[in-house]
């Protein structure tokens, strides 16, 4: 390394040469990106008088400044009327939904094997002790950078459903606006988000603590409504992002909404411009989160209450095998069992129809049904095509793992080797699946497994 | 302290044993007359006795009571000196030597505040994963004995997820390294809120490391780390290690922005060494050729071994390392099924297998290693008795560093240096003493340096809002900062500057130049399994298609390379050729920070006693203000006065490095079997470089064919990187070279030549550099292995007006490039002694390079073009 350079041109010229350079390779980068927004910037602002000068935030949004100890804050109030529509339900379905179906989602998943030693978790307490949390955030990078510029709460008060927003102006106003929010908090017992569990709370709680502030999170109960509504809605939903389960599900249409990935942008050009003229779209981007966020919730606990109407047939069958599901992972195998035959019987997609089989084969199974089971673990070799070694036909159910009529041989050879106790017959299940595994790549432990089955039946057999 | 003695017959008696026997042997064996090499110096380090030191006053009553169960009862004085120092609450560093118990330096007064008092915490920070492994084993035994006062773990990129929040919250003596503190710790600080509220220790072990672009990167990611520590209340105290460098405290104290007192008194005790210098018997004056420093290495190496002597061989590269394990392993073979005797040791190989080695080199199982530098640092193998060099490494700290991990308590112990053909080796085989009187290197670092600078406060301002008051870096913050706004990274507020970006700013800036992306090897000979790693920026050059991989003197043939999956599918094969890769590198200048005629020498030592006229900087500088006040080459319309004038340059270039094929050469024979071509991606570097402008007519007037010209030249740029390294203090490594064409020229020789864009004033901005000169596999130059010079020639691209480039092979430059600007004329000057003094007859690898690549005349016109350089500065 030479010493330290000397200075032979200003700071001021070193910098714009490093600017230039830095302008180059950085711009190269986004510059689609940033083209792209700059389009759809402009051919909003055509509508607008191009001279008008910047103005903030109080001239297109309706609300108010407020003060506590740490300062001023700008915050939205909305209180909608419970006899508001919203998709197919009102807003007083929220504040009146019973949610404690949803507590299923609160407790560790139930695999059969054994019963968990941990405490059971909290209930989700009444609606009206309840807040719908939602941010916009200046990007998804996360870490102490990252910044909620508008945080949307929502709780049930006095025959209203109160949306409020919470919005910094600029940065210095943080710390007003978290005590402004932990208050709110302070009066809720739950807590409901989407995604929340990786991404608002963490950085919520990145915002407390640089700003030297209690969390007020711990004590409140925290439903995070993503991984139920996938659970839910996977199987006919190609996306479970909140936008599309709100079309989708909610059947709500948005008007002049902003893309999610422009929201830390026009903040950025906000605090630059001082003109908060696109910044209401991104209010009503949140607000209608919130909402949605509330209303899924509702929807989800009437279907699991089995209040929903479920709104086509087609849509039907795999909303019950879905359900049927989260009942099984809950633990509670007569209401799965229930609704799978209820799925089965208004009809299902095949590749799902053979996963639904093998979990009814399952059940029966476990209440010894044992002529049903066989019954059906025939069928299902029958109709899955793993005997020409094809791969299995829906990944989304297969998880990677062997077609099920491999496992429906080994169900098979397990039953008439112990039960039936007819080693000849378990033998034959046995090659026919060591005949499907040839013609096919797939785990070697399960190569190993018939093998060892294969050798001691053989013995048993005599052969 | 040592005895130099011509040779060692005076010294060893008759018969001798162990490693004087074997030093005996090799003088006897391998004598031959000075001048065509042979032992050119041996020199003896005499024993020294041990000093101790009583257990330290506030030394906790349990830990003295662990020690003295582990049978130690009395501390070396350094390691009671520091304790002293670090209760003190002082900044300190300890420069001992390797296996002197330097750990116990600061593990003693850390273990003690933990024990004092539990909520203390400390963050020791490694520069390699495996030293912090290595801690963690060495700490685990404290564990057995602290229990739950002592909750000690890793934390880098191996933590498991769902592994990391125990460790944050529990942890109160975490080990990682500078990379994961700059992104993964520091951005996320509010997860480690307690660590930072009471982090009161900072550990840097082998602080000799971190020298130029680490180091600069290291000193604002621990300025970042400070003020973070600040922001929860917390000033930690640094307590540092390191290799013998020039200036320890002055590193320490750069990097650490304190005050930092220096522990240089080594108390532990050391047998008799011996250091011997050797080079290599020329076996073709005509040619400058010597005997392969491999061979010689590999026969030196045998000698020690053969008398059941633990030898370590240390080579420059891990192509090199692969084939030493290759030639050691057929010496010392052993029947099928049983343990190999010889193992070699590199980055890649997996974590598990470099543990096996470390232990089996404790425990003596192994005859010998061969190891890169990953050896270099204070991973614990034990002492050896012997450590064989393969070519110098590149700095005397290094060469002492690994000479080092020869050196038994009892017996005697030695080092040896085998130089190779390389300019800087030969430099040191022939002038021993030059070595043994010169004080290591200088660890220097430019934490200002305005590009590095930058990125860490967009680092700074997204881990907290960053103040105009604030003491960063020497530059002006508030300047900077508005500077970032304008870049629309930054906001001002009431309170600060505050990050507005989407980015992550710590993903942006890699603190190495090597990037963490690895190519995983996988050996499909049977059923497939990963069998190693190779960092990127070496996968392109040593697994390419069709490569022989060597991995611990297995050779592996490369099926396939999947460049997107970053994986190298391999079989296994017997190959009596390995591989390597050519690639060419292209320069295109985008930005010329300074440009001027080549001035007179400087310095005293020249011909030109005018040189003291002017200064040189200022000489005949031919420079131009444009309006925006950037100073810029001369518009080309001047053309006409730059023709004349050799110029040298500095700015900002793109350099584009591709691998185009390969070269099989022959085990042993070093021959050429035969070459291929590959098709991989380019390779893309923004970086910074000096260039010298040699003008048409300069060239034109030499009486040689425009072939030899351009060898000669390819020359020169050869000795002037040796010589530039030599100027710098720094490797080999950190210096491409390249020759591209001046552009201006081009334009002019351009069909649709546009003279408009030659009057646009651009001057050097677009310049395009041309193909540019052959590179080997920078660390490694096959030739330096081969005793014949290779037969083929590559062709040479023909340059009207060429540029020799010396650029920083560090994306955005280390800063390199402005030094060799001022220092041009001394680097000019000392490359022509070079090759003036050089004794070969038409080129060598210890010069201009060997006549086989420069040509016949390759020596003859590189010393006229710098005679010529020479007279254009007179005139």
């Amino acid at each position: 390394m030479p010493k330290p350079t000397r200075q032979t041109m200003s700071l001021e010229e070193k910098l714009r040469l490093i600017k230039n350079a830095a302008a180059k390779s950085a711009r190269e980068q986004v510059l689609d990106r940033e083209l792209a927004y700059l389009a759809r910037r402009a051919q909003r602002r055509k509508q607008l008088p191009a001279d008008r000068a910047p103005r903030g935030i109080e001239e297109y949004v309706e609300g108010r400044t407020e003060q506590n100890d740490f300062g001023e804050f700008f915050v939205a109030r909305q209180a909608l009327p419970f006899g508001r529509p919203y998709g197919s339900l009102r807003i007083g379905d929220i504040a009146g939904a019973s949610l404690e179906a949803l507590n299923i989602f609160l407790r560790p998943a139930r695999n059969g094997t054994g019963s968990l030693s941990l405490p059971a978790p909290a209930d989700l307490p009444e609606p009206s002790r309840l807040a719908f949390l939602d941010t916009e955030t200046t990007g998804l990078a996360g870490g102490t950078g990252t910044v909620a510029f508008l945080i949307g709460v929502a709780t049930v008060e006095a025959g209203r459903f109160v949306v409020r927003q919470f919005f910094l102006r600029d940065y210095p106003e943080e710390k007003a606006v978290l005590a402004a929010l932990a208050e709110v908090l302070g009066r809720a017992e739950g807590l409901v988000t989407f995604n929340g569990k990786t991404f608002d709370v963490p950085l919520l709680e990145t915002r407390y603590t640089l700003a030297r502030m209690k969390l007020p999170f711990p004590r409140l109960v925290h439903l995070d409504m993503l991984h139920p509504a996938r659970q839910m809605w996977k199987l006919r939903l190609e996306s479970c992002a909140l936008a599309d389960l709100e079309r989708q599900v909610l059947d709500i249409r948005r008007e002049g909404d902003v893309a999610g990935s422009e929201i830390p942008r026009i903040y950025f050009d906000y605090l630059r411009s001082g003109d908060a003229r696109s910044l209401a779209q991104v209010f009503y981007h949140n607000a209608l989160d919130v909402l949605s966020l509330a209303a899924l919730a509702v929807v989800l606990a009437r279907l699991i209450q089995g209040e929903e109407r479920l709104a086509s047939a087609a849509h039907s069958s795999l909303d019950l095998y879905s359900l049927s599901r989260i009942f099984r992972r809950a633990g509670n195998s007569e209401k799965s069992f229930a609704a799978r035959e209820q799925a089965l019987a208004s009809g299902l997609p095949a590749s799902v129809e053979t996963r639904a089989l093998w979990d009814q084969a399952t059940d029966h199974k476990r209440r010894r049904r044992h002529a049903q089971a066989v019954e059906i673990w025939t069928e299902i070799i029958r109709r899955e095509p793993a005997r020409a070694g094809r791969p299995p036909s829906s990944p989304a159910l297969s998880d990677g793992r062997a077609p099920l009529a491999i496992h429906a041989y080994e169900e098979l050879a397990i039953h008439f080797e112990h039960r039936v106790r007819d080693p000849r017959q378990a033998l034959a299940f046995t090659e026919e699946a060591l005949e499907c595994l040839r013609r096919s790549p797939h785990p070697s432990s399960l190569l190993h497994r018939f093998n060892r089955r294969r050798q001691r039946l053989e013995r048993k057999t005599g052969l | 302290m040592a005895t130099e003695i011509d040779a060692l017959t005076h010294l060893i008696p008759e018969r001798a044993t162990g490693v004087e026997g074997a030093l005996a042997e090799i003088q006897a064996k391998l004598k031959t007359s000075p001048a065509r090499g042979g032992v050119t110096k041996v020199k003896r380090i005499p024993a020294r006795d041990a000093q101790y030191a009583p257990f330290p006053e506030g030394l906790s009553p349990h830990l003295a009571e662990i020690l003295e169960g582990r049978g130690i009862e009395k501390l070396y004085t350094h390691q009671a000196e520091a304790f002293r120092l670090a209760r003190e609450g002082r900044n300190l560093v300890v420069v001992t030597p390797t296996a002197s118990g330097k750990t116990l330096c600061y593990n003693l007064p850390i273990l003690n505040a933990l024990v004092e008092n539990p909520e203390t915490r400390a963050m020791y920070l490694f520069p390699t994963k495996a030293l912090a492994q290595d801690q963690l084993t060495e700490l685990n035994r404290w564990t057995e004995k602290l229990g739950e006062a002592l909750r000690t773990f890793t934390y880098d990129g191996d933590t498991p997820a769902d592994a990391r929040p125990a460790i944050r919250n529990r942890a109160n003596l975490v080990l990682t390294n500078p990379d994961m503190l700059h992104t993964g710790i520091l951005p996320h600080h509010t997860r480690w809120e307690r660590l930072f509220e009471n982090l009161r220790y900072v550990v840097l072990d082998e602080l000799h490391t971190y020298r130029g672009v680490f180091g600069s990167h290291l000193a604002n990611v621990l300025r970042r780390l400070k003020r973070v520590a600040a922001f929860y209340g917390s000033r930690p105290q640094f307590i540092a290690t390191s290799a013998t460098i020039a200036n320890p405290a002055e590193l320490a104290a750069r990097l650490t922005g304190e005050p930092v007192g220096e522990i240089q008194e080594n108390g532990a005790p050391a047998a008799e060494k011996f250091f011997v210098f050797y080079n290599p018997p020329v076996v073709n004056p005509q040619l400058g050729i010597r005997r392969s420093y491999m061979n010689e290495a590999r026969r030196i190496a045998r000698t020690f071994m053969s008398r059941g002597l633990q030898t370590i061989v240390f080579a420059n590269s891990r192509l090199a390392t692969e084939v030493l394990v290759t030639y050691l392993r057929e010496d010392f073979s052993t029947p099928p099924g049983v343990a190999q005797r010889v193992r070699g040791y590199r980055g890649g190989y997996l974590p598990l297998e470099r543990r096996a080695i470390e232990r089996d080199l404790r425990e003596g199982r192994l005859l010998g290693v061969v190891a890169t530098n990953a050896l270099e640092l204070g991973i614990d193998i034990g002492s050896l008795d012997v450590a064989v060099l393969a070519a110098y490494p590149g700095t005397i700290a290094s060469t002492w560093q690994r000479a080092g991990r020869a050196g038994r308590r009892d017996g005697a112990s030695a080092a040896v240096l085998v130089a190779s053909s390389a300019p800087l080796d030969q430099f040191m085989a022939q002038n021993p003493d030059y070595f043994f009187s010169r004080s290591p290197e200088h660890g220097l670092i430019n934490p200002d340096n305005l590009e590095i600078l930058l990125n860490h406060l967009k680092c700074a301002a997204f881990e907290l809002p960053l103040r105009e008051d604030e003491n960063f870096g020497g530059h002006d913050l508030a300047r900077l900062c508005r500077h970032l706004e304008e870049l629309g990274f930054l906001h001002r507020t009431s309170e600060g500057w505050h990050w507005v970006s989407e980015s992550y700013p710590a993903d942006a800036v890699s603190l190495r130049s090597v990037s963490s992306d690895n190519f995983v090897i996988v050996d499909e000979t049977s059923e497939p399994r990963a069998i190693g790693e190779v960092d990127f920026s070496s996968a392109l050059t040593t697994v390419h298609e069709k490569a022989i991989y060597m991995q611990d003197g297995r050779h592996y043939h490369v099926e396939r390379l999947d460049y997107h999956e970053r994986k190298a599918y391999v079989r296994e094969c017997q190959s009596d050729y390995f591989t390597d890769a050519i690639s060419y590198t292209k320069i295109k200048v985008l930005e010329t920070f300074d440009s001027a005629a080549v001035a007179p020498p400087s310095t005293a030592a020249t011909r030109d006693d005018r040189a003291s006229a002017a200064t040189p900087a200022c000489n005949g500088r031919v420079r131009s203000r444009d309006s925006d006040g950037v100073h810029r080459t001369p518009a080309i319309g001047d053309s006409a006065a730059r023709a004349a004038r050799p110029t040298k340059n500095h700015g900002e270039v793109r350099v584009n490095t591709q691998v185009v094929g390969f070269k099989k050469i022959k085990f042993g024979t070093m021959e050429n079997l035969g070459s291929g071509e590959l098709s991989l991606p380019e390779q893309e570097t923004h970086t910074t470089a000096y260039w010298l402008t040699l003008p048409a007519d300069l060239l034109r007037e030499l009486p040689y064919s425009s072939d030899e010209r351009l060898e000669g030249v390819g020359g020169l740029a050869r000795a002037l990187q040796a010589i530039a390294t030599l100027l710098l203090m720094c490797d080999a490594r950190d210096l491409g070279v390249a020759i591209g064409e001046n552009s201006e020229i081009r334009t002019e020789k351009s069909e649709y030549g546009s003279r408009e864009s030659e009057q646009s004033g651009l001057g050097n901005k677009d310049a395009e550099g041309d193909m540019a000169g052959r590179v080997s596999n920078s660390q490694f130059r096959v030739s330096d292995l081969q005793q014949q010079a290779p037969s083929t020639r590559s062709p040479v691209p023909v340059f009207y007006e060429p540029n020799i480039y010396l650029y920083d092979a560090y994306p955005g430059g280390i800063g390199f490039s402005e030094p060799l600007f001022r220092l041009s004329e001394e680097l000019l000057e000392n490359a022509r002694q070079l090759i003036e003094n050089c004794p070969c007859a038409c080129g060598c690898p210890s010069c201009v390079g060997p006549a086989g690549e420069v040509g016949e005349k390759g020596k003859e016109v590189a010393l006229a073009v710098l005679k010529e350089l020479s007279v254009v500065r007179n005139s």
